[in-house]
């Protein structure tokens, strides 16, 4: 990933174009309520010991677990918000645009419920 | 598209994620005089007058002469990307513009075909920049 200012380039910068959602009004408490569902514990594996889930802390510790439980990547920060999804250059060679999408969809309101809007979303920030 | 440093969007940034390649201005200007039509080629390289333009000069308008016409050349979805002075540029399709019957396979190789078919034997990849200004 390069970002460019002329030929400047910033290893900071980031980018993504997904299909998925932002999940930034969902809230904590659902999204760890959708972990324990999907991992079907209260655990979480954490660098040296198991964490509680109800002890995650923020919406950036509990949204990489649950793209982790999910299949998903998350992108975001609190600056402009979380999203859960899965790159556009990730789609299989066997799969269609329409299965890449209902894949992700499936799992998105699995989790989170029908209420979750799935669309492409593309962003980039520099810090 | 957003560019964004904490809150600030910049409207004048942009940004890609396509299949495609990379070539270098000199590479693509060669090619397009064996892609495009005759008077295609006097639009993009002659002035009104007859004369050929200089290529580094402010007259010749890579992106917006040369690049328009060579994406309508090169098929559906199929644009350049990418931009600065003398650099190359990228060309190939947005990654999220997989047809919804399409594999990926099928989307990498329509794309790929299409280039090769054009370019000769490129290399292909995902590719991805913000570009802000």
């Amino acid at each position: 990933m390069k970002i460019r200012s002329g030929f400047v380039s910033n290893s900071s910068s980031s980018s993504f174009l997904i299909y998925g959602a932002n999940v930034s009004d969902v809230g904590d408490d659902t999204m760890k309520e959708a972990l324990k569902k999907l991992t079907g514990k209260d655990t979480v594996k954490g660098y040296r010991e198991d964490i509680k889930i109800d002890d995650l802390d923020g919406s950036y510790e509990i949204g990489e677990y649950l793209a982790d439980a999910l299949g998903l990547d998350f992108h975001g920060n609190s600056d402009y918000g979380y999203y859960l999804g899965s790159s556009w250059d990730s789609i299989g060679d066997d799969e269609t645009g329409k299965q890449f999408k209902t894949r992700i969809e499936t799992a998105l309101k699995t989790a989170l419920g029908d209420d979750v809007s799935v669309a492409t979303h593309e962003e980039a920030w520099y810090g | 598209m957003k560019i964004r440093n904490g809150f600030v969007s910049n409207s004048s940034s942009s940004s890609f994620m396509i299949y495609g390649t990379y070539l270098d201005k000199s590479e693509i200007i060669a090619k397009a005089k064996s892609i495009l039509t005759p008077e295609q080629i006097q639009e993009v390289f002659f002035d009104e007058d007859g004369n050929e333009i200089d290529l580094d000069s402010y007259d010749f308008d890579f992106d917006y002469s040369l690049g328009d016409k060579l994406s309508k050349k090169l098929g559906e979805g199929i644009y350049f990307y990418g931009g600065y002075e003398d650099e190359g540029r990228y060309i190939g399709a947005s990654a999220s513009s997989f047809k919804d019957e399409e594999t990926g396979a099928q989307f990498k190789a329509r794309v790929g075909d299409a280039l090769k078919l054009a370019f000769g034997n490129v290399s292909l990849g995902f590719h991805s920049e913000v570009v802000y200004n």
